[in-house]
């Protein structure tokens, strides 16, 4: 590196290059221009207004041009390293080999720069005029990428220009290294989505991000959303690289021997390297593209080894292309197709190794609960049990679908869930298409009535070393009954009462609120207080009574539900995320708070209207109505799916109000109750639902079933279909 | 002064310069011959630092040359082939190798300009072969070196050019003491120019020294007999070349040319005739001696 301090830039042999490139620049200059700010303006021309979508077709051409003369620059200034003769002049000049290098790859980077700064400075500044709200700011971002970048994708074509003896076989393995990156992760990717139960890639794109600069321009320029990682770094660790990677030309250029100038390869070692690890990756991306394509491969072998036929022929043919542009002709025939014949050997080997050993273990392993720091966990959760409903995600973005468990007893009941995944897709032979038909043993102590579908999960093992482990699975839903514990967890708690577990979320509580099991009129409310203190209080205390409780207690309450805190924190002025948290006698210290500052839960009013009552089927003693998670409307009311219940009528009475009364101890909300004896739907009064449900749920349990048995030889029966209980009467 | 010591240079597993010793004085024109591939453009490419020795040291005035910028200032190298920017003209070309050489001299540079019959502003690509060969020695001797280094640079010059040019580097070497060393085949011009020569054959220096002492060494005698005399008889002599017609010999010796000729007398010929010997032949000569192009 201490070379590097050394180097003099001869500054009039610079001038000089530029000087005579000026055409290369006034050509590349002419060409992003057409195609960014002259674009807009035709388009303007041809509509007669500016559309923010033409700039960034023309910011994209923009940057495949950069890519483009990224590309020629090397070719146009290190072309006489491909000549003998030229060579004889250049190396006698009287300048330091390295000075020479370091000051043409100077001079190379200002062909690249001078046109792409001048036409994103006139196409930047063009629209900013022109289209209101433009982020000037993200602009100097995407202009310092591209920039950034320049370096780290010259210096892999330079590269391939150190070790080869001709423009030909520079632009050929300059590409080619170019592109072994992206194929590299297509391989992974088709691989392990082929063959890999579990397997999972935590940021698709990361990689990419990481080992191809070209891919990289594009990701940083474009994908202007993206969170993480920081682009800036991203920017920086490619400035890094692209002077690692010239540094690392320097050296290739210093030893070069002139006498091997004009031969395919200046290098003896380059093109067996390059070209063996091309084909190992192109051959293992094509044998699991061909090996996903047979869906009906057996369980134990996994592999038909005649879809791999074409794959060989395919990598045997472009081998063959390479080694004869490499030797110029067919003499080295023969010793290709044994190399080649090597390669094929090792793919092959590897590939059957990796695959009849379970990707070498990775389908199998397991981390000990010992080695995690911590567990992510997302799932598609059909009955909210860990995860609110799908329309809670329309919460701030901190409020994802992921939930990260750090204690011991949480991450346990991950790495059970996990092992009984791995147990039961062992009876498959890991075979990554699990099949529906085969039936599933379900753990869960009663009928879900979705679980022999499938549902997918993702766990992700942060281990203390900080490396991490990460699956996704799509399973059948009764696999996942031992995360049942989570419920109970703090985790939890906050993603489904983010109104009192998060409180760092909210800038301001709109409504808070206590409420009557009913809530049916306006008076049935009560505002608890407008001094945030107390609401913190509140928020402290109920989560505090809810972690007391054990899982069963939350999931199978058989608790009547009291009354409900409304709640509608705000993030600002209008977006706000209002929720309904049920009261049960169970939360002791919430209670107890309330008391003390003298809030209590206003008395029923009766419904002015009748309610209806759905009934068990006369088919059975239980209503087809098992849960209502929620309360919060029909995405939470969970039914039975059985075709039966589905497609035909359901029995139900409307009980007069004041028969209402007598069934408020039996009133659940929240848990799943396979024995419920009938389902409650109430017309809410003053409370805009957030699933802007017209009616509210409750299950009735048990106690309540000599009061039904009494209504029904009072009221008449009614036979309705679903959609009339779920949306209208 | 050039001073190559014990360099040895191969290219991949082919051992092109074996082990040279050689030394060119300061402000001599030394000729170098020999045989297609005998390795003389890689000694001038290592005397120019375009190429590192892979033994040895080569040595301009105590200086190492390869990648020492202070040094090869001073060195011009005009290979056999004169190189010229993609698409460039001659006055470019000088502004090329103005950045460089600190040296150029702009007077010089007119001065041959004026002799010679090239546009400095036309494209050099339309030259013809000649023209461009011109136009590299106008660059190269504008260049005003120390030593410069001539890869079969007068080949292809028309014969006036070629007269023009020995004139100016001999007005070089006496005004400046420029060292020149020159490769080419035409040995009959290295004569005309060179004060010294170095046969280059079979990788290494055979022969080096002054032109007229080689000259010197060589000896061409046509002797005639009355009687019969078998071939066997110049044994003694040990020939280089041995032609007989008749009873009529023309051979060619090499040694002090007392003793030859003492010993050519001691055959008792009834002629003896001592021929001129020009450095072409003298380098024919040698080389069959060595067994080059005998076969055919």
């Amino acid at each position: 590196m201490a070379n590097l301090c050394k180097i003099r830039i001869s500054t009039e042999y610079f001038r000089f290059l530029v000087k005579r490139n000026v055409r290369f620049m006034v050509l590349s200059t002419i060409a992003m221009f057409v195609l960014y700010p002259l674009l807009a303006f035709t388009e303007y021309i041809i509509s007669g207004s500016y559309g923010s979508f033409v700039f960034t077709m023309g910011q994209i051409f923009l940057t495949i041009l950069l890519v483009l003369s990224i590309f020629i620059v090397p070719f146009l200034l290190y072309s006489y390293m491909n000549s003998k003769r030229n060579l004889d002049v250049y190396h006698a000049l009287p300048i330091k080999r390295k000075d020479l290098f370091v000051t043409t790859l100077l001079s190379g980077f200002v062909l690249v720069f001078i046109p792409f700064t001048l036409t994103f400075a006139a196409g930047g500044i063009y629209q900013l005029l022109v289209i209101q709200g433009i982020d000037w700011v993200l602009m100097l971002k995407q202009y310092f990428y591209s920039v950034a970048l320049i370096l780290a994708i010259m210096g892999p074509i330079l590269f391939a220009m150190m070790n080869t003896g001709t423009g030909v076989d520079g632009l050929i393995y300059g590409i080619i290294i170019h592109l072994i990156p992206g194929i590299l992760y297509g391989a992974y990717l088709v691989y392990g989505n082929t063959m890999l139960l579990g397997f999972a890639v935590n940021d698709p794109s990361l990689f990419l991000l990481y080992a191809s600069p070209i891919w990289s321009l594009f990701e940083l320029v474009f994908n202007t959303t993206r969170e993480y990682p920081n682009p800036m770094l991203i920017a920086i660790y490619w400035i890094v690289i692209g002077i690692a990677i010239c540094y690392l030309n320097l050296y290739f250029y210093q030893i070069r021997k002139s006498e091997r100038a004009e031969n395919p390869f200046t290098n003896i070692w380059f093109f067996p390297i390059i070209v063996t690890v091309f084909t190992l990756i192109v051959q293992i991306f094509f044998y699991s593209t061909f090996a996903s394509m047979n869906q009906n491969y057996d369980g134990m072998l996994r592999i038909d080894y005649r879809m791999l036929i074409f794959p060989v022929f395919f990598t045997f043919v472009m081998y063959l292309i390479l080694d004869v542009i490499a030797h110029r002709g067919f003499k080295n025939l023969i010793k290709a197709m044994g190399v080649f014949a090597l390669i094929t050997a090792v793919s092959l080997g590897g590939f059957t190794i990796s695959a009849s050993s379970n990707g070498l273990g990775y389908v199998t392993s397991i981390p000990t609960s010992s080695n995690v720091k911590e567990v992510e966990l997302s799932m598609y959760d059909q009955y909210g049990l860990i995860f609110a409903s799908d329309y809670r995600y329309s919460y701030p973005s901190s409020q994802s679908n992921k939930l990260i468990f750090k204690d011991d007893a949480s991450i346990e009941a991950i790495i059970k869930t996990h092992q009984t995944i791995l147990d039961g897709y062992k009876e498959f032979n890991y075979r990554k298409v699990w099949s529906s038909q085969n039936p599933i043993e379900s753990k869960y102590p009663f009928t879900l009535s979705d679980e022999y579908f499938n549902t997918s999960i993702t766990i992700k093992y942060t281990m203390n070393n900080g490396s991490s482990m990460i699956r996704s699975y799509s399973i059948p839903y009764a696999w996942t009954y031992d995360l049942l514990p989570l419920v109970a967890s703090e985790e939890v708690f906050n993603q489904k009462y983010p109104q009192f577990g998060r409180l760092d979320m909210w800038s301001r509580y709109r409504t808070f609120e206590i409420t009557n099991t009913l809530f049916s009129t306006f008076t049935d409310s009560n505002t608890v207080s407008n001094d945030s203190e107390v609401l913190k209080e509140v928020a402290k205390r109920y989560k505090e009574d809810y972690l007391a409780l054990n899982y069963e207690e939350i999931i199978f309450s058989k608790e009547p539900i009291l009354g409900f805190f409304l709640v509608e924190p705000c993030t600002t002025t209008t977006n706000c995320h209002p929720n309904i948290m049920p009261i049960t006698a169970k939360f002791t210290r919430t209670l107890a708070y309330l008391d003390s500052i003298n809030v209590s839960i206003p008395e029923v009013t009766l419904p002015t209207g009748p309610t209806t009552i759905v009934l068990p089927n006369s088919n059975s003693d239980r209503s087809p109505f098992f849960m209502i998670q929620n309360l919060s409307g029909i995405y939470d009311v969970y039914y039975r799916m059985e075709k039966d219940y589905v497609s035909s009528q359901f029995d139900v009475i409307d009980v007069d109000p004041e028969d209402l009364m007598p069934l408020l101890p039996y009133m659940m909300n929240g848990s799943i109750m396979s024995s419920a004896m009938g389902t409650v739907r109430i017309r809410p009064g003053n409370f805009i639902m957030e699933s802007n449900s017209t009616y509210l749920f409750f299950t009735l349990t048990e106690g309540a079933a000599d009061l039904l048995e009494q209504y029904k030889s009072i009221y008449p029966i009614r036979r309705v279909s679903l959609d009339s209980i779920l949306w209208n009467d | 002064m050039i001073q190559l010591t014990s360099v040895s240079k191969s290219f991949d597993k082919k051992l092109v310069l074996d082990h040279i010793d050689w030394t060119v004085k300061k402000g001599s024109v030394f000729g170098l011959v020999g045989p297609n591939g005998a390795g003389k453009s890689t000694l001038l490419r290592l005397i120019s630092g375009v190429l590192q020795a892979d033994s040895g040291t080569v040595l301009v005035d105590g200086d190492i040359v390869y990648d020492q910028p202070h040094i090869k200032r001073r060195i011009l190298f005009l290979a056999d082939e004169p190189f010229f920017l993609h698409q460039s003209t001659l006055k470019e070309m000088k502004e090329f190798y103005k950045i460089f050489y600190p040296a150029f001299d702009e007077a010089v540079y007119a001065k041959l300009l004026n002799n010679f019959p090239i546009n400095e502003n036309e494209k050099i690509n339309t030259f013809s072969k000649g023209m461009k060969r011109q136009a590299g020695l106008i660059l190269a001797l504008s260049v005003s070196p120390d030593v410069l280094l001539l890869d079969e640079a007068f080949d292809g010059l028309d014969p006036v050019m070629r007269l023009t040019l020995k004139r100016f580097i001999s007005n070089e070497i006496l005004n400046r003491d420029m060292t020149v060393v020159i490769s080419s085949h035409n040995l009959r011009e290295l004569e005309d120019i060179c004060d010294q020569i170095a046969l280059i054959d079979h990788n290494k220096v055979v022969m080096s020294g002054d032109v007229d002492v080689i000259k010197g060494d060589f000896h061409k005698y046509q002797i005639g007999f009355n009687h019969d005399v078998e071939n066997s008889a110049f044994d003694s002599l040990k020939p280089i070349h041995l032609e007989r017609l008749g009873n009529v010999f023309t051979l060619v010796c090499k040694g002090n040319k007392d003793e030859v000729k003492a010993q050519i007398d001691d055959l008792q010929p009834a002629l003896i005739n001592e021929l001129p010997l020009n450095l072409e032949e003298i380098f024919v000569y040698e080389m069959e001696g060595r067994g080059y192009g005998k076969s055919l």
